[in-house]
């Protein structure tokens, strides 16, 4: 598949459908090899050997039919890179590096490996909804084949050797996005989300400003990879999520039998606003999509034909930009941004 | 990692920033990040990321623990990257795989400190040959069996006890 091709295309964990709350889950294992430095160490020729050896296999790999592209960093501009990371698909420390650098991406983006990011193999699994056993199993596939035809630093004692101490064991890296705008708006949040932690797992707001994470959405994964398997891993996270789905539909009931009104005002106005707007910001645009999605959820508010996260990441500079194929900024991309919006939901209006 | 407001305390707060539609990543550390104004998650965050919370273990110098003399341990280099403990301390990254047998007094009192467990159990490659993963499934098994008889549940322990019989006996009959 070509670059442009690879890029423009929503990727399959964005389309969670009608899934409410658990809206994409991510699986991701840290790989290195046993013969050669840790990328951060790594002189420029050594990475550029590294890359050759892990790219020529990934070039090869076919899974259900879906193959592998692999994209070196260095070929990439700018604009290309803020879109994979918008659409997760590297980090954004991975964008700032030297040469040696590269990912392949799958054919529907479920798939992407980079080489040489902090280890020299970060395989990663992006799928929607709550499906980190599914996840789980394609990363092992990949693990598998490439342990085959590499040779993976592994010891007895303390397990696969990451880059990093805190990867170290299992390399393995779960995490769930989850929508929680009722918790929120019910100021329960920093109750149920706080009890996380001590539990071994990270919480991290995605997308947040101002007084609340906009958007409602929050990152949960592990921390946990040495002294404990995959599966007591996937299991635990799986129970929290299981919870924290309960938590937050108690918190929509709740505000459907003491605020019914105060509810309805708040998601037709964020529907009213991305009908109608001319300029929305990045925040304001994902406080509404969280309002509105909430509304869909809760059957206040028609359906619309595209799916939350799409609309999301879709609203962000890099796929923005990538789209009009024009350098946006200030009011032209709050601009296009609420054009683009105000397509999607203009049309969702003459469905009805 | 320093909080970016004050430049003095460690960074224990880290969140996603949209400026401009831009993400920015950005590090506070607690009392900063209550007063950074327009910043306020709505409830507390430890949601830290656990590299900072390693340095921090790292400045503890785990070797001055172990009861050896700090300066000549720190002078020992990996034979693969020629990194000393001192420096993996720093950044708070292994320089390569054999970081981990050269440092690995040190490396598991530190994890030990991250993980609260300081042996793997997890996936092992094929390569290791089926011998070793009997052996690891019988560690696991056996951990396991500790646990359910501590919750008295004997009836699951009996089981778990027949199991690592039975691997038991296989391991022997295949040894020569
Ligand atoms: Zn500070
Ligand atoms: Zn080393």
């Amino acid at each position: 598949m070509n670059t442009k091709e690879l890029l423009s295309k929503d990727s399959y964990w964005m389309k969670n459908g009608d899934v409410p709350i658990v809206l994409s889950t991510r699986v991701r294992l840290a790989r290195n090899l046993a013969d050669s430095t840790f990328p951060p160490d790594m002189k420029e020729t050594e990475a550029l050997k590294v890359e050759e050896k892990i790219a020529a296999p990934l070039r090869e790999f076919d899974l259900e039919g879906e193959r592998l592209t692999y994209l070196n960093l260095q070929e990439l501009s700018a604009i290309e890179k803020r879109v994979l990371i918008e659409k997760h698909l590297i980090s954004p420390a991975f964008a700032d590096l030297g040469p040696g650098r590269g990912v392949a991406i799958s054919d529907s983006h479920k798939f992407s490996i980079m080489v040489n990011e902090e280890d020299h193999l970060r395989i990663q699994v992006l799928l929607p909804g709550s499906s980190l056993w599914e996840a789980q199993k394609y990363a092992g596939i990949i693990d598998d084949y490439l342990e085959e035809r590499l040779d993976i630093a592994y010891n007895k004692k303390f397990g696969y050797l990451t880059s990093c101490p805190t990867n170290v064991g299992t390399g393995l890296r779960i995490s769930a996005m989850v929508h929680l705008p009722a918790l929120v708006m019910t100021n329960q949040a920093q109750k149920v989300l706080g009890a996380l932690p001590p539990l071994g797992l990270t919480v991290r707001g995605l997308y947040g400003e101002g007084s609340r994470a906009s958007g409602n959405i929050f990152q949960i994964s592990n921390q946990i990879t040495l002294g404990k398997t995959e599966e007591d891993t996937i299991a635990h996270l799986e129970a929290v999520i299981r919870q924290l789905t309960e938590h937050e539909l108690k918190a929509r009931e709740v505000l459907k039998s003491d605020a019914p009104l105060i509810t309805q005002d708040k998601v037709w106005r964020a529907r009213g606003i991305l009908e109608k707007a001319r300029l929305l910001t990045a925040e304001e645009t994902f406080s509404l999509l969280s309002e509105d999605r909430l509304g869909i959820d809760m059957e206040i508010l028609p359906k619309v034909k595209a799916d939350f996260v799409s609309l999301l990441i879709n609203s962000l500079q890099g796929c923005l930009q990538y789209k009009t194929k024009r350098a946006l900024d200030g009011h032209y991309l709050n601009f296009e941004r609420a054009n683009y919006l105000r397509q999607i939901y203009a049309s969702a209006e003459n469905d009805k | 990692m320093l909080c970016q407001n004050c430049h003095a305390r460690e960074a224990t707060v880290h969140f996603t920033k949209i400026v401009n539609g831009q993400a920015t990543q950005m590090h506070f550390c607690s009392e900063c990040a209550q007063k950074v104004q327009g910043f306020s998650f709505g409830f507390s965050l430890h949601p830290v990321m656990v590299s900072d919370f390693l340095q921090a273990i790292f400045g503890v110098n785990p070797a001055g623990q172990a009861g050896q003399p700090c300066n000549v341990l720190q002078q020992e280099k990996c034979p693969g990257c020629g990194k000393t403990f001192a420096q993996i301390q720093r950044t708070g990254k292994m320089g390569c795989s054999r970081c981990y047998e050269k440092f690995e007094p040190q490396m598991e009192l530190l994890l030990r400190r991250i993980h609260g467990g300081g042996t793997h159990v997890g996936k092992t490659p094929l390569r290791c040959g089926a011998a070793f993963r009997t052996e690891q499934e019988k560690s696991r098994l056996k951990s396991k069996l500790q646990e359910l008889i501590e919750r008295e549940e004997f009836e699951e322990a009996a089981k778990v006890r027949d199991r690592i019989r039975e691997l038991e006996k296989m391991a022997g009959g295949g040894e020569v």
